[in-house]
């Protein structure tokens, strides 16, 4: 099916695949955080939210009223265009990584194959890591238009984390690119299905990716940006009600994109061990069924870990991180490389 | 179906790239800089060079410009600081031969690269790998020995400020 053979059709299921993947997102995106809620609470042996609905899971939909009838306040003294706009720069490059993520084996609608992704590009992984480098741009400016001392600190901190660590990010996948010769998500997935997973190919590269990972997200251990307890809340001390609530959704919606991504360049994203893609295509559209559950497995598990690793451990002095990120990190990551390739050496030379 | 988004993308890419110029606020015309780089990006993907339009946002949008941000918020200037800039004729000339040496590097390269018939044999990376690490390799690594001597530079005379 492609564009200039059948147009509307085209469009449909496009607009179809973005509206059902946004929403799911969101939908696991208040749920992590009603997670990370329990988690914690479990961790520290208290009860947790428990009044809203059993167990308190309509918790997520009573923040969200909440945030949603809080009185919206720009204080006097921020630069307001950019005030406004930072949340949702925050927000927006987590929501559109989704569109290169491939989630399940393509399915059969009418007699047409459908991916089962929104956009199969080319060069899947580049638009991936370019559009999620943008997202800094929402922690930088919110920092800076607020116009105030915490802020503008976690604003100058997030852009050094964040550029250090991309760095790592990008060299530790360079390695899966050198074996598999692609850039294309799907691809690299259909490999792994029929083979093994790149977890066990490249070891060293999926740890570096992990904690570049966490970096990324201004995740505890490396919540630098936010820190509460020397930056009071770092770059979104001056928001309150939906504009905070966007950096915060920002926040989970971009757990989810690195969850996906490692379950997919990592974990053989839909792949189930033991089952190759003719078992699937013989399952006929329940292969995506059980090849989507498996795949949201994956990524629930990696975001329980993000969770489990906040609960744990302290976070990093800002020097400290810097070390690890320049003088550990990109020195291993660029000996992995090199070893990489020399395994993986062109036929006949 | 092509030529309005040329027309939007180009033009917005010269609408940011003046405000880039002439706003006040180093911050925001750092800001309409990344919108331009992501005008030009829009340009490189109706060209069909995906990879150009990637490494555009990635590179310029996604990591100079950030430093650039880091920079001017680390420095703080506050608006009245920002009046004392003069031209003066060092400017001028820096900025001519800059140009000069631009213009005679594009009309030199000519149409001997086209995005296009690039994409269309093996898939666009490919390509440009190809070249890179066979006929590029020496000016590739030339540039790179460039831009390692121009870190060093800097390196050094952060340095010597810092103990005078």
């Amino acid at each position: 099916m492609s564009f200039s053979e059948e147009p509307l059709l085209y469009i449909g299921v496009n607009l179809a695949k973005i509206i059902i993947v946004t929403h799911v997102v969101l939908v696991v995106c208040a749920y992590a955080v009603l997670a990370e809620r329990k988690v914690s609470a479990w961790m520290q042996d208290r009860v947790g939210p428990n009044r809203v609905g059993y167990f308190g899971l309509l918790q997520p939909i009573a923040d969200a009223l909440k945030f949603f009838f809080k009185e919206d306040i720009v204080p006097g003294h921020v630069n307001k265009a950019l005030f406004v706009l930072a949340p949702a720069i925050a927000l927006m490059p987590s929501l559109i990584v989704l569109a290169v993520i491939p989630i399940a084996p393509p399915v059969v609608v009418m007699g047409h194959t459908v991916p089962m992704v929104i956009a199969d590009l080319d060069i899947g992984i580049l638009f991936l890591f370019a559009i999620s480098s943008l997202a800094v741009y929402g922690v930088v400016l919110a920092g800076w238009a607020s116009n105030s001392k915490y802020p503008l600190l976690g604003g100058v901190r997030a852009s050094a984390q964040m550029i250090s660590y991309e760095l790592m990010l990008g060299l530790s996948v360079v390695g899966i690119f050198m074996a598999t010769g692609t850039l294309r998500l799907m691809d690299i997935v259909n490999l792994q299905v029929d083979g093994v997973w790149n977890c066990f190919y490249h070891p060293i590269a999926f740890i570096i990716f992990v904690i570049a990972a966490f970096a990324e997200t201004n995740r505890l251990p490396f919540d630098l940006p936010e820190a509460e307890t020397e930056l009071v809340a770092g770059y979104h001390t001056e928001y309150g009600s939906m504009k905070f609530a966007m950096f915060f959704i920002g926040e989970y919606a971009a757990m989810f994109g690195f969850s996906a991504l490692v379950a997919v360049l990592f974990l053989g994203g839909w792949d189930i061990p033991f089952m190759s893609s003719e078992t699937f295509a013989s399952l006929g559209n329940w292969g995506a069924v059980v090849g989507f559950i498996s795949f949201m497995t994956k990524v629930l598990a990696f975001m329980f870990l993000y969770i489990w690793v906040r609960w744990t451990i302290p976070r990093f002095r800002y020097d400290q991180l810097m070390n690890l990120g320049w003088k550990v990190l990109l020195p291993i990551a660029l000996v992995n490389v090199i070893i990489t390739g020399l395994f993986n050496l062109p036929k006949g030379s | 179906m092509e030529l309005p988004f040329f027309f939007l993308f180009g033009g917005a890419m010269v609408l940011f790239t003046l405000l880039t110029m002439f706003v006040k606020n180093p911050v925001h015309s750092a800001i309409f800089m990344i919108l331009s780089f992501a005008s030009t990006a829009g340009l490189f993907v109706l060209l069909d060079a995906y990879l150009m339009a990637a490494i555009e946002v990635l590179v310029y949008a996604g990591a100079i410009m950030v430093l650039f941000l880091f920079v001017i918020m680390l420095i703080n200037l506050r608006s009245d600081e920002l009046e004392g800039m003069k031209v003066n004729p060092l400017m001028v000339l820096a900025a001519g031969t800059f140009f000069a040496l631009l213009h005679r590097a594009i009309s030199d390269l000519g149409a001997a690269v086209d995005p296009v018939r690039a994409n269309t044999f093996e898939g666009e990376p490919k390509v440009v790998a190809k070249y890179l690490f066979t006929e590029m390799v020496i000016p590739f690594e030339a540039v790179s020995l460039l831009l390692l001597a121009a870190i060093l530079g800097t390196v050094v005379l952060a340095r010597r400020t810092r103990d005078a």
